[in-house]
C-alpha cells in the first residue's frame, strides 16, 4: 500500500516538476510561432528524462549516495566543480524564473505590479523549505500545481486536427522564420523539459526517502508515467498556444499571455484556473530546484543534509538555499527583465545539461557506485551514450544560437 | 598506494551518523626502513581551495573566518585512530561536534542560522 502511495505522489510530483513557470513561456512560445512543428520534442524530451531520472535514482538506490556525492568521489574535487557550478548558475537561473512566475501569476490574480510580489514569494519559498517537511515540500505544491492540467482538457475541448498535427511531427514547417529561431526555440524546449535541477532532485531525493533495491519498480513508473503526464501537459500547451495563438500572430512574450488560449475557450474559469496553475507550478518548480542546486553544493563539499532533521544540524544545507534565494531575488530587482531570463534559463539548461549527464552516465556504469541488478543495462547504457551525443550537440549549438536571434528575438 | 586514491575525497561520517566533510588530505609517515604509514586525515579549512589556485585558499579562510570559525582557519586533523572502517565512506569513532570537526557548519549554525526561530527543533 506505502509503494502504491508512493508512486501515486511520485507521479504527481514529477508532473509538477515537468511544469514550470519556464515552460509554461517556452511551450507557448513554441505553438505560437511554430504551431505544431516543435510537437515532435516533446516525445523525445519524455524519453530522455525518464531515462536519465531512473538512471540517477538507481546509482542512489544501489550506492546510497545522491548524484552529486558519487560525483564527487569518481571524479574528484577538479573535474567535479566543473559540472558544479554549471549546475549552481542554471539553477540561479531557474530560480530567478520561477520567482518571477509566481509574482507574474499573483500580478495578474491582483492587478498589482509583479515586482511588489518577488519578496513575499521568496520569503514564502524559505519559509517553506526552512519548515517545512520532505514530504510537503515534494508533493504539497505539485499537488496543487494540478490545476495545469486545465490545459489538457482546453486542448481536448478546442478539438485540434490530429491528423495534421500527426503530419507537421514528420514534416515539420517552419512558417516563414529563420531556421535558427526554430533550432533556438526547440533548444529552448530541451532546457524546459529536461533541466538538470529535475535529474538532481530525484536523486537526492530518492537518499531522502531512503530507497532502495526494492524501489525499481516503483523507480520505473514514476519516472515513466510522471514524465508522461508531464509531456502530455506540455503538449497540450503548445496545441492550444498553437490552435488560440498562431492563427493570432500573437508572440508570447509575457506569462500573462500564455493564458490567452485557456481565456479563449473557457472564460474567466480558464484565467483563474491558469492563475493558480502558473502559481503552484512555479512553487513547486522554485522549491524543487532550490534544493536541488542546495544539495549538489553540500554533497559536494561531503556536508550534512537531511531535510526533515532540525536546521541547526545541517546548518549549511539551510544557509546555502538562504544564499541561492537572496541573489535570485537580487537578480530580479536589478532590473533585467525576467521573461528574457527564463528564456535565457531554459536555453542554459540545455547547455548544462551533458556537464550533468557525463557524471551521471560514468558512474551510473560504474560497479563501485551501481551494482548489479541496479547496473545499467545494454540498451539503457548505449541510448543514455546516444542521447548524450545528442545533447552535447544541442549544447554547443545553444550558446551562438542565443546571440544570432538575440536571445530568440 | 591505492588506499591513498580510495581515501581522497570520501565523505567523512562520525559516530552519530552525521556527515562531517571529506577526506581533503592524507598525513602519511614514510621512515627509510618500514612501508609508508597514513598517520591522519585533513579536513577542510580551504585544504582543497589551496590545491586548485593559491589565492582561493586565503578567500575560503577569510570567508569561513566571516561565518564565525575560530581563526586560525586550518583544516581538521583526524588521527587514523579516530578511523574506525572504511566502507563506501570513512565512518569515525568519534563525535564531530566534540572534535571540532566540521566546524563550520556548528558556526554557521551558532552565529547565523540559530537565531531564527525553529532553528533547533
Amino acid at each position: 500500500m506505502k509503494r502504491f502511495k508512493d508512486v501515486a505522489l511520485g507521479i504527481v510530483t514529477a508532473i509538477g516538476g515537468f511544469v514550470d513557470a519556464g515552460e509554461l513561456i517556452t511551450s507557448a512560445q513554441a505553438g505560437a510561432i511554430f504551431q505544431w512543428a516543435l510537437l515532435w520534442v516533446v516525445p523525445l524530451c519524455v524519453v530522455i528524462a525518464t531515462l536519465y531520472e531512473a538512471m540517477a535514482a538507481r546509482v542512489a538506490m544501489s550506492s546510497r549516495r545522491a548524484l552529486f556525492d558519487a560525483v564527487r568521489e569518481r571524479m574528484g574535487f577538479r573535474l567535479a566543480l566543473i559540472p558544479l557550478l554549471a549546475v549552481c548558475a542554471v539553477n540561479l537561473l531557474t530560480l530567478v524564473a520561477e520567482i518571477a512566475g509566481m509574482s507574474y501569476a499573483l500580478e495578474m490574480a491582483t492587478g498589482r505590479q509583479f515586482l511588489i510580489w518577488v519578496l513575499p514569494c521568496t520569503f514564502a519559498l524559505w519559509l517553506i523549505l526552512w519548515r517545512g517537511s520532505f514530504a510537503l515540500i515534494e508533493n504539497g505544491a505539485s499537488t496543487l500545481g494540478l490545476f495545469i492540467l486545465v490545459f489538457v482538457w482546453t486542448a481536448w475541448e478546442l478539438h485540434p486536427p490530429w491528423r495534421e498535427i500527426g503530419v507537421a511531427m514528420w514534416q515539420p514547417a517552419l512558417h516563414d522564420q529563420p531556421w535558427t529561431l526554430f533550432v533556438y526555440s526547440a533548444i529552448g524546449l530541451v532546457g524546459s523539459y529536461v533541466a538538470p535541477y529535475e535529474i538532481l532532485f530525484y536523486s537526492s531525493g530518492a537518499v531522502e526517502e531512503g530507497w532502495d533495491a526494492t524501489y525499481r519498480w516503483p523507480n520505473r513508473l514514476i519516472a515513466g508515467l510522471g514524465n508522461v503526464f508531464g509531456g502530455m501537459v506540455a503538449a497540450s500547451i503548445i496545441i492550444v498556444s498553437a490552435l488560440v495563438l498562431f492563427p493570432r500572430g500573437i508572440k508570447v512574450d509575457e506569462i500573462r499571455t500564455s493564458s490567452l488560449g485557456l481565456v479563449t475557450a473557457l472564460g474567466t474559469k480558464g484565467f483563474w484556473l491558469f492563475v493558480a496553475g502558473a502559481l503552484f507550478c512555479s512553487l513547486a518548480a522554485g522549491l524543487e530546484v532550490s534544493l536541488s542546486a542546495t544539495y549538489a553544493v553540500t554533497e559536494y563539499f561531503g556536508w550534512h543534509w537531511k531535510k526533515d532533521e532540525r536546521p541547526a544540524r545541517s546548518a549549511m544545507f539551510h544557509l546555502v538555499y538562504l544564499i541561492f534565494l537572496v541573489l535570485a531575488m537580487a537578480i530580479i530587482f536589478s532590473g533585467l527583465n525576467p521573461i528574457k531570463v527564463t528564456e535565457a534559463a531554459m536555453v542554459f539548461n540545455a547547455v548544462a545539461l551533458p556537464l550533468t549527464l557525463l557524471p551521471l552516465l560514468l558512474v551510473a556504469d560504474d560497479p563501485r557506485f551501481a551494482r548489479a541488478p541496479l547496473t545499467n543495462g545494454r540498451l539503457i547504457s548505449r541510448l543514455g551514450w546516444i542521447f548524450f551525443g545528442l545533447l552535447t550537440v544541442v549544447a554547443i549549438l545553444g550558446v551562438p544560437l542565443f546571440f544570432i536571434t538575440g536571445g530568440g528575438g | 598506494m591505492d588506499i591513498l586514491y580510495d581515501l581522497l575525497d570520501e565523505t567523512l561520517i562520525d559516530r552519530n551518523g552525521e556527515r562531517c566533510g571529506r577526506v581533503d588530505d592524507i598525513v602519511v609517515e614514510d621512515v627509510f626502513d618500514r612501508p609508508p604509514r597514513v598517520t591522519a586525515l585533513l579536513s577542510g579549512g580551504g585544504t582543497k581551495a589551496g590545491l586548485l589556485w593559491k589565492p582561493l585558499e586565503r578567500v575560503s579562510r577569510w570567508l569561513q573566518a566571516r561565518l564565525g570559525v575560530h581563526r586560525p582557519v586550518r583544516p581538521a586533523t583526524i588521527p587514523w585512530e579516530w578511523v574506525e572502517r572504511i566502507d563506501d565512506d570513512v565512518f569515525l569513532n568519534v563525535v564531530a561536534g566534540e572534535v571540532d570537526l566540521n566546524e563550520i557548519n556548528r558556526a554557521v549554525a551558532q552565529h547565523l542560522l540559530g537565531h531564527i526561530p525553529g532553528a533547533n527543533t
